[in-house]
């Protein structure tokens, strides 16, 4: 089992992550392309106030991928290695989260089904902003072998 | 052959236009340290496993950079209408196995599915993602909508 956490989970239990402030400079380290690249950050709603207002934003907004990321670290850390075989996730992008916005990675355990020494889980999945609404919702499934955590 | 995002004169066509079969041109890159690294500081996810390797393996690829690279924007040929902007709606992941520092990634995107709901036209490219030994890493369907309009609150 890749982490005791699991071991103890039951249907309805919540597993919350560390609070992320998605701060201008990892919007950059994200969305700017490689620092090897000049110029350096490229252009974008994720980077530049400007790029960001031409698109009709009030300033630059995270890539949807990138709170949902951090939802993927939880699931690593509950995981492990099972995570890089077995993960999936589905989710659906809500609300858009701006620099220095707070955001928060949570899973809910619908289910877990044992077969053969191997559990399988699937979770409700969502990222939540610091002012409690949610950027991404949706499900992750694993499945947790015998010997594949670290 | 001309690519799906070419028209007969060459020109590029406007990501929005290509319909199911429809696919962007392929990328390749070699993950370095740096590059991998750039994404721990901007997940602020320093697990060792992605420093300097875990069980005697070389450092793992960070999966937000195999997410980012998946993006279909990352394609050679992406490129939007004057005006518009791509909007992801959903995103469907597969991880199947790990990428460690130093390998060359492959990136294909096809178009899959051309859909329209409460009005709007969506469009889902599947993204898949092998290694060098043609092991697929990650395999995502994005649902996305080309759009000016912009969620803003």
């Amino acid at each position: 089992m890749a982490d005791r956490r699991l071991e103890s989970l039951v249907a309805g239990n919540v597993v919350t992550g560390p609070d992320r402030r998605m701060t201008a400079a990892r919007l950059r380290a994200f969305s700017g392309g490689p620092l090897d690249r000049e110029p350096w950050p490229a252009r974008n709603l994720h980077t530049d106030a400007d790029a960001a207002k031409a698109a009709g934003l009030s300033a630059p907004i995270a890539s949807g991928i990138q709170p949902q990321c951090h939802l993927v670290a939880l699931l690593v850390d509950l995981f492990d290695d099972d995570w890089f075989r077995y993960g999936e996730l589905d989710l659906r992008f809500l609300k858009p989260v701006f620099a220095d916005d707070t955001v928060t990675p949570h899973l809910r355990l619908l289910a877990r089904m044992d077969d053969a020494g191997t559990a399988s889980f699937e979770f409700e999945a969502w990222c939540a902003r610091g002012d409690g609404e949610a950027v991404v919702s949706g499900t992750a499934k694993c499945r947790a072998v015998p010997g594949g955590g670290r | 052959m001309t690519p799906a995002t070419r028209s007969s004169d060459g020109a590029l066509r406007h990501a929005h236009s290509l319909v199911a079969g429809d696919s962007f041109e392929p990328l390749s890159f070699s993950v370095s340290a740096e590059l991998n690294q750039q994404y721990l500081l901007a997940q602020e996810d320093f697990d060792r496993r992605y420093i300097v390797g875990v069980g005697g393996r070389p450092p793992q690829v960070h999966p937000a950079l195999l997410l980012s690279m998946s993006a279909h924007t990352k394609s050679p040929d992406f490129v939007l209408a004057p005006g518009t902007g791509s909007i992801m709606a959903r995103q469907e992941s597969r991880f199947l196995a790990p990428a460690f520092v130093g390998s060359t990634l492959s990136v294909s995107w096809t178009v899959v599915e051309v859909y329209e709901k409460r009005g709007r036209p969506y469009q889902v490219t599947e993204s898949v993602v092998v290694d060098e030994a043609g092991e697929t890493l990650l395999v995502r369907r994005s649902h996305l909508i080309y759009s000016l309009e912009r969620k803003d609150g």
